[in-house]
């Protein structure tokens, strides 16, 4: 249990309020994402961050990466980011994440999202503002754009309820 | 010589009648005394003049007109001073007291409506002035009297009254045939006159009736039986009403109450003589209308309102409740109340929305929970303190995730 976490305890048990604590520690981790479109259905793993950067698995298929610190995806506000592997012969998780379109349906830990935009940022553009604590709540979806590894599929969905 | 000394003359030239004088026991003396005053005393035949006076009565008659005979009389004055009837055996032709002057003559007339059976005489004793008095009679014999002359004395006819019903219609019917003519007058009342050689008793002429007189008796009224009036009584409670009156020899009013007045026209009558008949309010036989198609009503879903936990006559008791979320750094902390009706939720003396996020914006965030009016009342906890953190947030990795080919 993390510092921060007992100090959450700690607090709710004084305050006598519900309360959830911490950069998404509070929250158990989401179990799957689902996308009907595209037909994706993969674990949700937590990762750390390592030189400045997201590191994610080897998995190509089945699984997406999120940060460990990152915002729990289903509360009334931030932004939570999940990264997935495209691979250019096929078989990544994220090959057709840029076919996504605005109104998509996205379901992460008993929440749905509906995508609102899709782009394509270059690989070098910082995204640190992606995994925002505040704000509405919504979800990222970053992968590599499957023809073009310089270059990342960024997929925007808002929290639209419970599952 | 004496004033009661009768003298009979022969009339003078009367054509019907005839005087008579008396025979006198005296005669020879008196004719006597006459020539012997004549021949040596004049003086004496001036008295004996005075003997002399008489009356010459003459009597004619003839056919009247219309019947009968009129008889006229002439009475001559034989002396040259005037006389006075003192007696009369008809009275009505020649009454007592009838002057005669110096030689005057005198006509008299009646009417004979019956033939006599004996002479008709006139018998006049008078007195002169010098005070002689004489007694002189005329006769006229029957044998004068024409038969053709005869006039018939008939009963005037019984006229019928015709009295119709109603006033003021009396009238006089067919005069029954007769020896008469018969006239209405103007005014309604009937002459009859009887016709030539006829007359009516007393001699009459003619008869006048007079107007009848009317009896006034009302005529009789015709019954009418007053008319059946419809009861229209359609369904429903109280709406019962008379629908339309037959017609006949009546007016109909219908009342505010709902009754009809129906009233007999003027010469008609209803059985009693009344002259109106009064229908009371029809009776509503509330015969209830055939149900209505049943029409659905919409179904109104009342609103959500939280169920009371106590009894409905005490005050609602709700229980309020808030969330928070203490998220590293600021930006992200938030806080909830739920929404409770009932419930009115303050910080710092604001009231705040109920059911959705709010930024905390600082430390510590009090919130209050109130009743929101009497009928409610608030159950557990009613104040929260909260608490936010302010750790930083851990440094997000800026770099994009290598997820391409590997």
């Amino acid at each position: 249990m993390t510092r921060s976490r007992a100090a959450g305890i700690v607090a709710s048990m004084v305050l006598c309020v519900t309360a959830v604590v911490g950069q998404g520690a509070a929250h158990a981790a989401p179990d799957r994402l689902t996308i009907a479109r595209t037909g994706t259905d993969a674990a949700i793993i937590k990762v750390p961050a390592r030189n400045d950067t997201l590191a994610v698995g080897n998995r190509l298929r089945g699984a997406v990466y999120t940060w460990s610190k990152g915002d729990p995806p289903c509360d009334p506000t931030g932004s939570t980011v999940y990264a997935g592997h495209a691979w250019r012969a096929g078989n990544g998780v994220a090959d057709r994440w840029g076919s996504l379109r605005r109104g998509d349906v996205i379901k992460v830990a008993g929440c749905r999202f509906e995508v609102t935009r899709r782009e394509y940022w270059p690989a070098s553009r910082r995204m640190g503002s992606l995994y925002s604590v505040a704000g509405p709540a919504r979800i990222v979806l970053v992968g590599c754009k499957a023809d073009d590894y310089s270059r990342r599929t960024v997929v925007f969905a808002r929290k639209i309820g419970r599952s | 010589m004496s004033s009661s000394r009768e003298r009979r003359h022969r009339t003078a030239g009367g054509a019907a009648g005839q005087g008579v004088r008396r025979p006198s026991i005296h005669r020879g003396v008196s004719r006597l005394v006459t020539l012997v005053l004549a021949v040596g005393f004049a003086v004496v035949g001036v008295a004996g003049a005075a003997s002399a006076h008489h009356n010459t009565i003459n009597g004619s008659v003839v056919c009247k007109t219309g019947g009968g005979w009129a008889v006229t009389w002439t009475v001559e004055n034989s002396e040259t001073r005037t006389e006075s009837i003192t007696a009369s055996n008809r009275p009505s032709v020649v009454p007592v007291g009838t002057q005669l002057t110096s030689r005057q003559t005198r006509p008299f007339t009646e009417t004979v409506t019956t033939k006599p059976t004996s002479p008709l005489t006139l018998t006049l004793s008078a007195r002169w002035s010098n005070g002689s008095t004489n007694t002189s009679s005329g006769s006229i014999p029957v044998a004068k009297f024409e038969d053709g002359c005869k006039v018939t004395t008939v009963q005037p006819p019984t006229i019928p009254v015709i009295d119709d019903c109603g006033p003021g219609n009396a009238r006089y019917g067919q005069v029954p045939s007769g020896p008469w003519t018969s006239v209405t007058n103007p005014d309604g009342s009937v002459t009859v006159t009887a016709n030539q050689g006829n007359q009516f008793p007393g001699g009459k002429k003619s008869i006048t009736y007079p107007v009848p007189a009317d009896s006034n008796e009302p005529c009789p009224v015709p019954t009418v039986q007053p008319p059946t009036v419809p009861v229209v009584d359609d369904c429903g409670p109280g709406n019962a009403h008379y629908g339309q009156v037959p017609s006949g020899p009546w007016t109909s009013v219908t009342n505010p109450d709902g009754s009809v007045t129906v009233t007999v026209a003027a010469g008609n009558q209803f059985p009693g003589g009344q002259t109106s008949v009064t229908y009371p309010a029809p009776s509503d036989s509330n015969e209830p209308c055939p149900t209505p198609p049943v029409v659905t009503p919409p179904v109104v879903t009342p609103p959500v309102v939280a169920p009371p936990e106590v009894l409905p006559a005490e005050a609602r008791v709700v229980s309020a409740r808030a969330r928070m979320i203490d998220k590293c750094g600021t930006r992200g902390d938030v806080y909830k109340v739920v929404k409770r009706s009932g419930v009115v939720y303050t910080s710092k003396g604001k009231v705040l929305r109920q059911g959705v996020w709010l930024k905390a914006g600082a430390k510590r965030v009090t919130v209050r929970a109130h009743a929101a009016d009497a009928s409610y009342r608030l159950q557990g906890k009613q104040v929260w303190k909260m608490t936010f953190r302010t750790r930083p947030c851990a440094n997000a990795p800026e770099v994009a995730p290598s997820t391409g080919a590997r």
